[in-house]
């Protein structure tokens, strides 16, 4: 009974991402291209980083980066906290 | 893994030796390049927590802990979100918004303004070699002081 | 002054970050100012978040730009009346917690884990305010991360073998649900090309998305993951156990503040991005949703009362009270949204109280079954009335904040005509009476008056307690405090129209 609800619930799930697949746009041809565009164009003009995906990571969605740096200090804090062993 | 070293091959040892050094650099050169180049903190990184780790796992898991001991690398795992958190407070000083690099007087011109690029890179770099090493120590380690 | 007024949003989420940054370096070099630090700095987040919602309620939203960039680009940062109410909430909770955790942490854990601890609720803190006053999709879940690590660790810390199965568990079910927002803004990228909040609705209005599987498949894999990181039924699985296990203060702040952030963001997402016209007819979210609430209240005040263990309990009572906050959702009108964010402020408010006090009582006695609790009114008054006062307020009796949210509620089910919700609104607050003056009768009339001698929990536990139990009056009677920070928000999210 367990398992065949597991079961289920994992047809869903693969279904789901198969028929969308169909649906989703081809690749390398998006949609809206402004947004890209726009970066391609201004990129290095507004950041200074020749490297576009700098820019972009540390610049554009410079927060996001210190978001990410932060989730993996939350880790180490975390395996500070359970995984090694403290001297209690 | 045993606390020892896993073995007494020279040839392995004396390779691990020649080979810290290049990856080291590598990591160093990725980092530094991160903004004209492909790379970048995260990725030179994990390069240079690998040079640690193949010394630990050459030389054993005690020796490892010698090289990058403990206190330090608790110092060094906040330092990354510390210097790219003060880049962006000092970027509000200056009256920017957050992450405004070019808000800063020095960093006006925007070719400047991608050395706060490297700055914050340089940090992110110490902050995962540190945290990718202490994961592998804290997993690796019986020991209490890993 | 220094800094502009604008500037508020970033620093409600710096500071926590932080401080938790140079706590972690001071672990290193003296043990034991983490405590004071993380008091200090959650104050001044508590303030500015005061200061933020005052701003927001003179001159109109915040929307930051940071890398001084536009918006489609770069990160915005909004901060509406809505956003404002949830940071006050978080910051004030956590306030709390730290101020409770003082004594309480000092005999639980040892002194290095004590400081750890701080270090991860000032992370906790810091990552709900960045998960609530986001406006971009990716940053939000950026902050949902770093939140759901925390608190996976924070429900793990006690170190007992059971907090850590059931912090595991938590950690399992809480990676689908992130893995599941993480698709979910991925097929929004993919069919869009951006992530800003305002700017995804107008593309996927501009490019008639709105019959496109991809969107109704995005749609999905956000309310489920939102789901089952707000507990919302059936996916509360995790809640119980995480909360039977884990230390006290952790359940008020994550009953008090994640599940609510999670809600928050459902009702954010699925009304910004998606609009009130695409949920209602197109992918029916809201009616489903409105039905398992109906049904969450129910099964979760029935099991609550099936429960011996008062922490358990609790959490079962916190199932039933998100179907009362997510049914004020699915009833679609402006009404029903305001009613059941003003449940959402109310019951973290009464929630947290309920915890601190139960956490205090275990602090002092060891008692968590709630046949052990005679005599708890003579051995510990003082929070035993605090208790009482929030337990009133959780059933519903006036002049307490409980009381009109669920009138709120029945008004706005019975102004759409949906009288079966009011109804079960009604006969809820007839089962929560049950299982809590259950308690209440045991405590006051239940014996055990002989041995009670007096022993009352120390002050630090006993302020957040007093704080919550009186907030819980007073916002039974100033009602309009919140609703002046829901009801525009309310008003902006169900007018917004975007299918042309």
């Amino acid at each position: 009974m367990k398992k065949g609800i597991y079961f289920l619930v994992l047809l869903l799930f693969i279904s789901t991402l198969v028929f969308t697949a169909f649906s989703i746009r081809s690749f390398g041809a998006p949609p809206n291209s402004d947004m890209d565009n726009y970066i391609i164009e201004n990129g290095q003009e507004e950041t200074g980083a020749n490297n576009i995906i700098s820019g972009v990571v540390y610049d554009y969605r410079g927060f996001d980066t210190l978001g990410e740096v932060t989730v993996l200090f939350t880790a180490s804090i975390a395996f500070m906290v359970l995984i090694r062993r403290l001297n209690d | 893994m045993s606390e020892g070293p896993i073995t007494k091959d020279v040839l392995v040892k004396t390779v691990t030796k020649i080979l810290i050094p290049p990856i080291q650099l590598f990591g160093l050169y990725v980092i530094m390049h991160g903004h004209i180049s492909p790379g970048g903190g995260f990725q030179g990184g994990v390069i240079i927590a690998s040079s640690f780790i193949l010394y630990a796992l050459v030389f054993g898991y005690r020796e490892g802990a010698h090289r990058a001991k403990l206190k330090i690398r608790q110092f060094l795992e906040p330092l990354g979100p510390i210097i790219f958190g003060t880049i962006g407070l000092i970027c509000i000083l200056f009256s920017g918004n957050f992450l405004q690099y070019s808000a800063i007087p020095i960093l006006a011109n925007a070719e400047i303004a991608a050395t706060a690029i490297s700055l914050v890179e340089i940090g992110i770099g110490i902050t995962v070699t540190a945290v990718i090493f202490s994961i592998f120590m804290a997993m690796g380690g019986r020991k209490t002081d890993g | 002054m220094l800094l502009n007024q604008n500037q508020l949003p970033i620093l409600l989420v710096l500071i926590p970050l932080f401080g938790a940054y140079l706590a972690a370096i001071s672990v290193l070099f003296k043990k034991k100012i983490n405590n004071i630090l993380s008091l200090i700095l959650l104050s001044l987040s508590f303030f500015l978040s005061l200061l933020t919602a005052n701003h927001v309620l003179t001159s109109g939203d915040i929307s930051y730009h940071t890398a001084g960039l536009q918006p489609p680009f770069a990160i915005e940062i909004v901060v509406d009346p809505l956003s404002a109410l949830m940071t006050i909430i978080i910051t004030s909770l956590s306030l709390l917690t730290v101020i409770y955790s003082r004594e309480f942490i000092r005999k639980e854990l040892s002194d290095k884990r004590e400081s750890y601890y701080y270090i991860l609720v000032l992370l906790l803190t810091g990552g709900l305010n960045w998960f609530v006053i986001a406006g971009d999709i990716f940053n939000m879940f950026v902050g949902l991360e770093i939140l759901s690590i925390s608190s996976y660790s924070l429900i793990a810390i006690a170190q007992n073998k059971e907090a850590i199965a059931s912090a595991y568990q938590y950690l399992l079910m809480g990676s689908i649900g992130s893995s599941f927002f993480l698709l979910g803004t991925g097929y929004l990228y993919i069919m869009t090309g951006t992530l800003n909040f305002a700017d995804l609705a107008i593309r996927i209005a501009q490019l008639g998305l709105f019959n496109s599987e991809a969107i109704f498949a995005s749609t999905a894999f956000i309310v489920t993951g939102l789901s089952i990181k707000g507990a919302i039924f059936p996916l509360h699985v995790w809640m119980p156990d995480a909360y039977s296990k884990a230390l006290a203060p952790i359940c008020a702040l994550s009953s008090g503040a994640i599940i609510e952030a999670a809600v928050y963001a459902l009702i954010r997402i699925t009304l910004t991005v998606y609009g009130i016209e695409f949920i209602t007819e197109i992918v029916p979210v809201k009616t489903i949703l409105l039905w398992l609430a109906g049904i969450a209240i129910i099964i979760g005040s029935l099991y609550a009362i099936s429960q011996s263990n008062i922490k358990r309990m609790l959490a079962y009572s916190s199932v039933s009270q998100m179907g009362y906050i997510v049914m004020g959702y699915g009833i679609g009108t402006q009404l029903g949204l305001s009613a059941g964010i003003l449940h959402l402020f109310n019951h973290s408010i009464m929630k947290a109280c309920l915890f601190f006090a139960v956490g205090a009582i275990a602090y002092k006695t060891g008692k968590t079954d709630l046949y052990e609790y005679e005599g708890m009114g003579d051995k510990m008054p003082v929070t035993m009335m605090f208790f009482s006062l929030a337990a009133i307020s959780m059933v519903g009796i006036p002049p307490t904040n409980g009381f009109i949210s669920k009138f709120y509620l029945v008004w706005a089910s019975a102004s759409s005509t949906r009288w079966i919700f009011a109804a079960i609104i009604l006969v809820s607050s007839l089962l929560n009476a049950i299982y809590f003056f259950r308690i209440i009768n045991k405590a006051y009339f239940g014996g055990g008056h002989e041995e009670a001698s007096r022993d009352e929990a120390p002050y630090t536990m006993l302020v957040p307690i007093g704080v919550l139990a009186i907030s819980c009056v007073v916002f039974g009677l100033a009602f309009n405090i919140p609703l002046s920070l829901i009801e525009p928000v309310a008003e902006k999210l169900m007018t917004l129209s975007l299918i042309i």
